[in-house]
């Protein structure tokens, strides 16, 4: 691990390259191959020379572990107008003195995107935050996607309603042992919502925060919106926030203004540039753009390109000291996976935990009298559909091109009710959701609310392939599709998977015997 | 950008009747690749460390590109001269720099047709 930082001063440009020939000397020493040091020479650079042309000065921070190499290029403003066209090739708003030196072809960020994995900004008057994150081993699968949810078969009672329920058909009963399948998984909800026994749960460590030593050296914990209404209604809000302060010194905040600012980007967003793919779809959540990264690549040009409001609200909260996040659903952990893997100011606490912590401190409710100021009207060209059920049906029919343009932007949950269903509430999402949006009580107008660009646009997910070389796979295949042929088509589950054409698959590839089936006769069977 | 089997820097230099500014051994010089353009933002993502570029720019900025994408040879047009600290700044990396006697245009064109002959 390595790490540093490099001033940069404006207009020194004399001076440039300094950050990336530091860069450059660090990766080389570690023996990075030549081609990825060259990729990330160009993006310093690039993001070097834009603060040295742009800014007022600033700094570039990088960190170096075994396979990623992460750079953050801060400056003092006076911020990029507008971020949508700056991406533009070609654009550029340099002076007449870069021109002369060579520079302001405009071709800075699109070159950075170019040569990196993973590229967000923020800006504002005060400043821009330029991030990205080349890895260092090429890898194919860097947009690989986790999976964090863990059943735990020996709950598991054999009802099949997950098998059924899985949006993208992702489990499988595999005698008493339930599985997930980690190529097909999108992190959403649904069968942790649905199971009975609770089988399916988060993976991530429920853990006694006050005994563990889980709140000491903190500075923020950040609540989702969900979790903060839910304390609120019950009238637990103030009086633990206050605790938190006193006790531990820690200020907690929501989520709720980076909500909003999401929100009142996207609009924005639909306002400023030549959009081809309308309705835009909102990035509000995780899980939806996993799901369309799997099965919908072709909507991959609808999703507006920012980044989700935990991550631009985390990423503001980090730069001041350690951060405690409540995560409400897989899909935000995978995303913390994908992004601060190796980030030790992040720490992660299941929101199980959270509501026994709470309950064991005892507060006294004080209910907010003022909940409700006025129900906010939705715009008519915005529409937000929440289930996978129905958001399943939305992509579908967006795909074949069956949803008209006059629907500009358009929310995708994969919880009923948005996030305010996430599984660990008792209260009703719709009912929530209406008292949270009328509800004066969380201040949305502070400065510091941004919300990040995502330069580097989601690329689809990869499949599983059948076999190791394309012949086994051709000959796995055409096995698949001799065995669907001898399966009933009932699709009934009984053997562990959603589909017959499944099971077909389970024969072909984890060798499962046909014996699972309760439709084909013995005799049949045994020939 | 024109990718070409190993050419002889000497041959380039004499046909856009350079003048050396500086460069040792040119005689065992070789390059691969041969790329023209005055934006840097174009030259970083072309260049490589066997890469001949073509270019008016003649200031700091080239300094460093020299540095950080090991560009071996540099070829300036129209005669103009760079400043001193460039010429040792290539001195010092064991690069080739020359000036061509031709403007950009003209000079493209004798390089493009001394490698297309090339059998």
């Amino acid at each position: 691990m390595a790490s540093g930082s490099i001033k940069v001063e404006k207009g020194d440009y004399g001076g440039g390259g300094r950050a990336s020939a530091e860069i450059k000397s660090v990766l080389s020493r570690v023996g990075v191959s030549s081609e990825i040091i060259k990729r990330a020479v160009i993006a310093v650079f690039e993001a070097e020379m834009n603060i040295i042309i742009h800014s007022y000065g600033g700094q570039i921070i990088y960190r170096v572990d075994e396979d990623t190499l992460e750079v953050e290029a801060i400056d003092t403003g006076p911020g990029i107008p507008n971020i949508v066209l700056a991406m533009k090739e070609g654009y550029s708003t340099a002076p007449p003195e870069a021109r002369e030196l060579g520079y302001g072809a405009g071709m800075g960020l699109p070159n950075i995107k170019k040569n990196t994995d993973f590229f967000y900004i923020t800006a504002s008057p005060k400043g821009t935050t330029l991030k990205f994150h080349i890895r260092l081993t090429p890898q194919e699968n860097f947009e690989e996607i986790p999976v964090k949810v863990i059943p735990e078969s020996k709950k598991c009672k054999h009802c099949l309603d997950c098998i059924k329920e899985c949006p993208t058909k992702a489990i499988r009963l595999r005698g008493d042992e339930v599985k997930i399948l980690y190529h097909r998984c999108v992190n959403c909800n649904r069968c942790v919502e649905i199971c009975p026994t609770g089988v399916f749960d988060f993976l991530l460590e429920v853990i006694q925060p006050h005994r563990d030593g889980f709140l000491d050296s903190l500075s923020t914990v950040i609540i989702p919106s969900p979790v903060a209404s839910k304390l609120y209604i019950e009238g637990k809000w103030f009086p633990w926030r206050d605790f938190m302060k006193e006790e531990y010194g820690v200020e907690v905040v929501t989520l709720i203004p980076w909500d909003r600012a999401l929100e009142q980007t996207v609009d924005e967003y639909l306002s400023n540039s030549d959009l081809k793919n309308l309705p835009v779809i909102s990035p509000v959540c995780p899980s939806v753009i996993q799901w369309i990264q799997t099965e919908y690549p072709s909507l991959i040009g609808y999703v507006a390109p920012y980044l989700f409001s935990f991550i631009a609200s985390i990423d503001y909260y980090v730069r001041k000291g350690k951060v405690l996040y409540v995560p409400i659903c897989p899909s935000q952990i995978a995303t913390l996976e994908l992004l601060y893997k190796n980030s030790n100011s992040i720490k992660l606490l299941h929101p199980r935990a959270l509501f026994d912590f709470i309950r064991e401190s005892r507060f006294e409710s004080t209910r907010g009298d003022k909940c409700i100021s006025a129900l906010e009207s939705q715009a008519n060209y915005k529409y937000a559909i929440s289930g996978v059920v129905p958001v399943k049906k939305f992509m579908d029919k967006l795909e074949k091109g069956r949803v008209g343009k006059e629907l500009k932007i358009v929310e995708l949950y994969a919880c009923y009710g948005g996030c305010y269903g996430f599984p660990f509430t008792d209260l009703e999402p719709h009912y929530l959701s209406w008292l949270m949006r009328s509800s004066d009580l969380f201040d949305s107008t502070r400065e510091e609310v941004k919300t990040l660009f995502m330069a580097s646009s989601f690329k689809p997910r990869k499949g599983i392939r059948l076999g190791f070389s394309i012949r086994e796979s051709l000959e796995k295949l055409a096995l698949i599709e001799d065995m669907s042929k001898s399966l009933p088509g009932r699709d009934c589950g009984v053997c562990g998977a959603p589909r017959c054409l499944d099971f077909a698959e389970e024969m072909a590839i984890y060798n499962a015997s046909i014996d699972k089936c309760p439709y084909i006769p013995k005799k049949e069977k045994e020939s | 950008m024109k990718e070409v089997s190993k050419l002889k820097l000497i041959e380039i230099v004499e046909t856009v009747d350079g003048e050396l500014l500086a460069g040792e051994n040119i005689e065992n010089c070789f390059i691969g690749k041969i790329y023209a353009g005055d934006r840097i933002s174009d030259l970083i993502v072309n260049a490589s460390g066997e890469t001949l570029i073509v270019t008016h720019i003649n200031n700091i900025s080239l300094l460093q590109l020299l540095e950080l994408f090991d560009i071996p040879a540099v070829c300036l047009v129209s005669q103009s001269y760079p400043d001193e600290k460039v010429i040792d700044k290539v001195r010092e990396r064991r690069g080739v720099l020359f000036s061509s006697r031709y403007d950009m245009f003209e000079t493209c064109g004798r390089i493009y047709k001394l490698f297309n002959n090339t059998p």
